[in-house]
């Protein structure tokens, strides 16, 4: 059982003082071995699903072929707190993929500050950039791999968003809050600032930050309720998220796209689900012509991934699980592959046993093996699918 | 201006913290557990592999049958009703919650990793001084009894785990009880039954911290940050804590019981979680509602529920366990000197247990140069399992803290007390002597 933090800051100013000089210090020196690479994948490994696989006191990131995952390469080996394993963000579009972390020495409780790391899939070596992380609350990444932003969490409830320029280290709030709900971090735009949503009691909204000096720009009201699963189009213009509604007396979720410019809707030509159908996580194809999301098998026993194209057009059906449900994670750049988080069960509340599958558009789909917990970190750059 | 004397003092004190600073590196999220009910880690004894002894304790613990009526180890009665008629009901909660919450606290540990089972050592303390099989850190994070010193309770929940399960869930019927004040209530249709395990949904959340989707120890299910659609907790540590609200880890245990020596650790039981697509749970759990006393954020049973049987629990079994024990101390008085006074500069005290049952036994020095490692532990009766290495008594060292010294001749005493059974406390006089001898030129002995 755990108290809030501030009822426990009895922590002596000079240990306080220590541990800033730690930190310092860690945030400038290169990561131990014990959370290093494994050495830097082939070319041809490099054209590859990028996936975590949980360990109880260290994750390890393989480099696995989509079209045969048995064959894979470990690419990193990450210690972590007991049973707390790595937070990774949006699936990379870079050689780097962020992601935060209880460090082994910390206590293994998630109110403990994380550490926020950009990992290199091209050479597997991991870089520490803060210490005071959020763990549960992916960090982003600019599309140019130039900026990580988190959320780092202060006493009563404060809150904030902190960018880190990984050329120079440097870093810059972005905007500070004291909140009994919650901020994070949605993406980058084009210019660098910073997009965010942000709970409470009214619901989601999402927000443009520049500096802390300057208050945030709306740019929509997302939903009354909790809105989630964000994704910037590729193009940086749009975005996509899901918002929940009531259809025949049920709660589900439903895609929608908002022009960053005005915050107006955009048009995706949805062939709308049966009514009362759960949709999940929406990811964008590669080249931004339309999202795919997941749709909850309830009330039949499997349901396919659907790709909507923007504007008009005819939605698209992946293949099919022969039981369950697929929730995309991410496509490829090429658009071949679609990582899923395959589930056995019918629903959310039924969601059975997860796998990470790759499916293909002609048809196939590959189950990614392990015997913990997979996390699909991306997919890394190369040319040989 | 300063005395010699005075000086040496200050130079050893500085010379002390320094070697302090350059053994005790502080890395980012290092365990601290110094600044809690006691400064330095108490011993605990940690029963079998299999849990038994925590099991029974548990089921007890579950039906009020360790300490009735006390109010600080005893079960309140536990309050039913819908919320405009909230009133007293039986002290009581189904067992195997306490059993699944014992293991996602601690793996129903009561000691630090390193100590082996049916043995004593470190006891289990979490960097916010969570102690024991239950983590309990309420009244645990700072001394509580006089002069700065830690009280009998506190005593008794950091190295005892009948004390410690026995907190626990009184800690579990007061967050059950927060509602309607404080709380929403699960059940609405139920009556509000504690014998429903799945009415228990909000007080196992606050177990844990009540907290807002999106805030630091958020264990709201519609949090974003967790996956709308997950798995349920096997249990099994193929699963990152990471992408879980604390409940349903601790739903994943009960449905999904951990296995010690080829035994589950308790029955299955797979109780059923808020549907979230169902508007009568969505709609109360909606963010307009998450605002004090949050008395909209009240919901129905989840559906299939569930009770468990109640165990029987031998009528006896709360004093053949906690035992008649009786202190014995070795030393009544200690002589101790720093560098060059003659006298040693540590003693060690044995704590014995010449009656039954697990003696908790805490030391209260007199003054804070008397220092003491560890300030607080156990004696195990004759009866009680004790492994291959495991040493009934109990030792403790005294040392002196110069940089406290008052003089350089001076005397106090430690106050050795049981917190369990009927024994009188033992005070041993400490004599100390203190000779200060530095190499740096112009200075001598300090008297």
């Amino acid at each position: 059982m755990t108290l809030p933090r501030r009822l426990v800051l009895v922590v002596p100013v000079t240990g306080l003082a220590v541990a800033v000089a730690v930190a310092l210090v860690m945030l400038t020196r290169e990561e131990p071995a014990a959370n290093g690479g494994a050495g830097a994948p082939t070319s041809d490994e490099r054209a590859a699903l990028l996936v975590a696989e949980f360990g109880t006191d260290a994750d390890r990131v393989f480099l696995a072929r989509a079209d045969d995952p048995s064959e894979r390469t470990l690419l990193a080996t990450i210690s972590h707190a007991p049973d707390w394993g790595i937070n990774p963000g949006a699936p990379a579009t870079t050689d780097l993929v962020a992601y935060t972390v209880l460090p082994p020495g910390a206590s293994p409780d998630r109110t403990s500050p994380a550490e926020l790391y950009v990992l290199d899939t091209s050479t597997g070596e991991t870089r520490l950039l803060a210490g005071d992380a959020d763990l549960l609350t992916p960090p982003v990444m600019d599309r140019a791999g130039t900026a990580v932003a988190y959320r780092s969490n202060g006493d009563v409830g404060l809150q904030s968003l902190v960018s880190v320029d990984l050329d120079t280290g440097a870093r810059r709030t972005l905007y500070q809050v004291e909140t009994t709900f919650g901020v994070f971090p949605v993406g980058f735009e084009a210019d660098g600032r910073l997009l965010f949503a942000a709970l409470s009691r009214a619901g989601t909204e999402l927000y443009r930050a520049t500096s802390a000096d300057q208050p945030p720009e709306l740019v929509v009201h997302a939903s009354d309720e909790v809105a989630r699963d964000w994704q910037l189009s590729p193009d940086g213009g749009s975005v996509s998220f899901l918002a929940p509604a009531i259809e025949n007396e049920r709660v589900v979720h439903r895609l929608q796209v908002v022009d960053l410019t005005d915050g107006t809707p955009v048009s995706v030509a949805t062939a709308r689900p049966p009514s009362a159908v759960e949709e999940f996580t929406p990811v964008w194809r590669p080249d931004g012509s339309g999202i795919t999301v997941g749709r909850e098998a309830y009330p039949d026993t499997s349901a396919s991934a659907v790709t909507y194209p923007l504007g008009t057009g005819t939605p698209a059906s992946l293949p099919a699980p022969a039981r369950g449900y697929d929730v995309p994670a991410g496509w490829s750049a090429d658009g071949d592959y679609l990582a899923v988080r395959s589930f056995d069960g019918v629903s959310a509340q039924d969601p059975g046993t997860e796998t990470l599958v790759v499916v293909t558009l002609d048809g196939k789909r590959v189950t990614v093996t392990a015997s913990s917990e997979l996390l699909f970190l991306g997919w890394a750059d190369g040319d040989d699918e | 201006m300063m005395s010699k004397r005075a000086l040496g003092l200050l130079a050893l004190m500085a010379l002390v913290m320094g070697v302090l600073a350059i053994s005790s590196p502080a890395p980012f999220g290092a365990t601290r557990a110094e600044a809690c009910a006691f400064l330095r880690t108490p011993s605990s004894y940690e029963a079998d592999e299999r849990r038994t002894s925590y099991a029974l304790a548990m089921d007890a613990a579950a039906m009020n049958a360790l300490f009735p009526g006390d109010d600080y180890f005893g079960l309140p009665a536990l309050k039913v009703g819908p919320r405009s008629n909230r009133v007293d009901g039986a002290a009581r909660m189904p067992a195997t919650l306490l059993r699944a919450i014992g293991w996602v606290e601690s793996n129903s540990a009561m000691a630090a990793r390193s100590v082996s089972y049916e043995s004593v050592g470190p006891a289990l303390v979490s960097f916010d001084c969570g102690y024991g099989i239950m983590q309990v850190t309420s009244g645990m994070t700072t001394p509580l009894g006089a002069d700065n010193q830690p009280t009998v309770n506190q005593a008794r929940v950091a190295a005892h785990y009948l004390y410690n399960i026995a907190r626990g869930a009184a800690i579990l019927a007061a967050k059950w009880n927060e509602a309607p004040a404080s709380r929403p209530i699960a059940g609405t249709d139920t009556n509000s039954d504690p014998s429903i395990i799945e009415n228990w949904y909000y007080a196992v959340w606050g177990y844990n911290g009540f907290t807002g989707p999106g805030a630091v120890q958020s264990n709201h299910p519609l949090d974003p940050r967790f996956s709308a659609t997950r798995e349920r907790w096997k249990c099994d540590g193929t699963q990152s804590r990471t992408r879980y609200p604390y409940q349903e880890v601790v739903w994943g245990c009960m449905a999904s019981p951990p296995t010690r020596a080829g035994q589950q650790l308790w029955t299955p039981i797979a109780a059923s979680l808020p549907n979230l697509s169902d508007p009568r749970f969505a709609g109360p759990l909606s963010l307009s509602n998450f605002a004090p006393p949050f008395s909209s954020m009240d919901i129905p049973t989840a559906q299939p529920s569930h009770t468990q049987a109640a165990p029987t629990i031998p009528g006896d079994f709360p004093s053949r366990v906690l035992g008649s024990p009786v202190l014995s101390v070795s030393e009544t008085s200690i002589q101790l000197g720093l560098d060059g006074s003659g006298a040693a500069a540590k003693a060690t005290v044995t704590v014995a247990n010449s009656g039954s049952g697990i003696l908790v036994w805490s030391a209260i020095p007199s003054a804070n140069w008397i220092v003491i490692d560890p300030p607080a532990g156990v004696a195990l009766g004759p009866e009680v399992a004790c492994g291959s290495g495991c040493i009934r008594g109990a030792t403790f060292t005294v040392t002196l803290n110069p940089a406290a010294l008052p003089q350089s001749m001076t005397s106090g005493s430690i106050t050795v007390s049981a917190a369990n059974g009927t024994s009188e406390p033992v005070v041993v006089t400490i004599n100390a002597e203190a000779d200060f001898e530095l190499p740096a030129p112009g200075t001598s002995r300090a008297y």
